[in-house]
């Protein structure tokens, strides 16, 4: 610029450009509001992003627990009266082939049952209603590496809730003893929700029929076993089974994860835990009060399903 | 202005013809090197929004199967994409409540410009499995003569074809990328997979 005016001459509006730290205060000041719009934005952006993957996280345990209850309430035992001793028969007793399991090992349960989910691989059989399924359902901790796309290859370790269907055609709990059974049902699970980090199973009676409310009169340790002789959960279903779902959601998941190594804190916050029926309430509330201290947000589904199927008698 | 003072005004003169020239060139650099950004942009943005369609459509058609109570269609029709038919639009459709023949249950619903799904067995491997048909709409319409593959939502969540070992549980996604490796047998630097629950029938989406 060549023409400089003089201050207060008459020749017309001011054209003196903008000096060069004028432009550069300028920018700053814009610089520096970019920015605090820019971390504003990614807050509430990063916000958004958690409060969707904990709703998320806590839908699909929510429709993890609805599967369960909706398969478990269809479970049946198919009980018929038969002699007590086939050689030997001195009276007629309650009987059946198939089998209802709940195993509490300590922490969390794993529950085997048949139903009528009709599921076949074979499509012929698909058109068929009614047909009886193995199911089981149990709480693991493993990578995702069988279940994913084969071309993703990043490992995911996490407690997943597993669903295991046998098909029809390849029922074996008519032929195995209790543990093959259930075995050859683990090879078929398949994860339906994740971050699931405990399935607590109770086998009780109705309310009215518990009127000191312990729910203790069918199993005072959790276990259940339809083919244990003799004994009061001999060939019977239980009328109910209370389902519990422990559900943490991703951001913790992601925070805990150690690798292969499952979260310490949970493992420890869950060894020994439930094996108790009369300690159920005060073993839940210990084990959210630790997740709690170590900020693991999570969430507690109850429900009582009824088994459609069950005709209890007290009579063993 | 004062009139009566012809003072040499501020310098008018406009910008000399090699100037502009050279800031044209500038600008047409900067925008050819700025494009191809933008286009694999957008192109992103499409592939995210296609994989979150899908996986609304089957959420969408499980629900109605739960709802209705009777097993749901999802239709992956194939439409023309530069020219060629690819998957790139799905629809719902049900037993009628009262005919009891298959009708839609909602609109078409077609993925954006040049995103298919991926025609190569290695990331789309469910697709192979599935029944293909063609569509029955009228002469002239959008759908006249497009061939489609037939998936299903049992009410429980079963997706058929059932699969029926581990691997085949595992195969059950489709790839969705741009219309230009739809049967290239590498990937692109930029896909959404789907992946079904055999079980449950709900989406998984994964992204690079």
């Amino acid at each position: 610029m060549t023409t400089v005016h003089a201050k207060g001459s008459l020749a017309g509006p001011s054209t003196r450009a903008f000096t060069l730290v004028e432009m550069m205060v300028s920018m700053a000041v814009l610089a520096l509001m970019l920015a605090i719009v820019a971390s504003i934005t990614g807050q509430a952006t990063k916000t958004v992003t958690r409060g969707s993957a904990q709703i998320d996280a806590f839908q699909a345990g929510r429709s993890g627990f609805d599967i369960i209850t909706q398969t478990l309430a269809q479970a049946t035992l198919n009980t018929y009266w038969g002699y007590d001793d086939d050689n030997a028969p001195t009276r007629y007793t309650r009987k059946s082939d198939l089998h209802f399991l709940v195993n509490a090992p300590g922490g969390s349960h794993s529950i085997y049952f048949q139903a009528p989910e009709a599921f076949s691989s074979s499509t012929t059989y698909q058109q068929t209603r009614g047909l009886l399924n193995a199911c089981g359902y149990y709480v693991k901790f493993d990578n995702d590496k069988d279940y994913r796309p084969a071309h993703i290859t990043q490992d995911r370790w996490r407690y997943r809730l597993m669903q295991a269907l046998q098909p029809t055609e390849d029922l074996t709990v008519f032929t195995n003893n209790n543990a093959t059974w259930t075995q050859s049902l683990d090879s078929l699970a398949w994860p339906i929700a994740e971050n699931v980090i405990a399935l607590i199973a109770w086998p009780r009676t109705f309310y009215q029929d518990d009127p000191s409310g312990l729910g203790n009169q069918l199993t005072a340790n959790y276990r259940y076993d339809s083919r244990t002789g003799g004994g009061i959960q001999y060939a019977q279903l239980p009328p109910m089974v209370q389902i519990t779902l422990v559900v943490i959601d991703e951001s913790s998941a992601i925070r805990l994860a150690n690798g292969s190594q499952p979260p310490s804190v949970i493992e420890n916050a869950l060894a020994g835990k439930f094996i108790d029926v009369s300690k159920f309430q005060s073993d839940l509330t210990a084990l959210q009060n630790t997740l709690t201290a170590a900020k693991i947000t999570c969430r507690i589904m109850t429900c009582p399903v009824t088994l459609r199927e069950s005709k209890w008698s007290s009579t063993p | 202005m004062n009139s009566h003072s012809p003072m040499p005004l501020p310098r008018t003169r406009g910008f000399s013809l090699t100037e502009l020239l050279v800031v044209i060139a500038l600008m047409t650099i900067l925008m050819a090197a700025a494009v191809p950004g933008t286009n694999s942009l957008l192109e992103n943005n499409n592939i995210t929004q296609t994989g979150q369609l899908l996986a609304d459509q089957f959420a969408m058609a499980r629900q109605a199967a739960s709802v209705r109570n009777r097993t749901v269609e999802i239709r992956l029709i194939k439409l023309p994409v530069q020219s060629t038919q690819r998957y790139s639009a799905v629809q719902l459709w049900a037993p009628d409540t009262t005919t009891g023949t298959l009708a839609p249950i909602n609109r078409l619903v077609t993925f954006p410009k040049n995103i298919t799904l991926s025609e190569n067995n290695a990331y789309s491997p469910f697709l192979s499995k599935l029944p293909t048909a063609t569509m029955s709409a009228t002469a002239g319409s959008l759908l006249a003569n497009a061939s489609y593959a037939t998936l299903r939502i049992r009410p429980n969540g079963v997706v058929q074809p059932v699969a029926s070992n581990t691997t085949e549980r595992a195969n059950l996604f489709f790839t969705v990328l741009n219309y230009r490796s739809a049967t290239a047998t590498t990937l692109p630097n930029n896909y959404a997979t789907v992946q079904l629950n055999p079980d449950t029938g709900s989406a998984q989406i994964y992204r690079p």
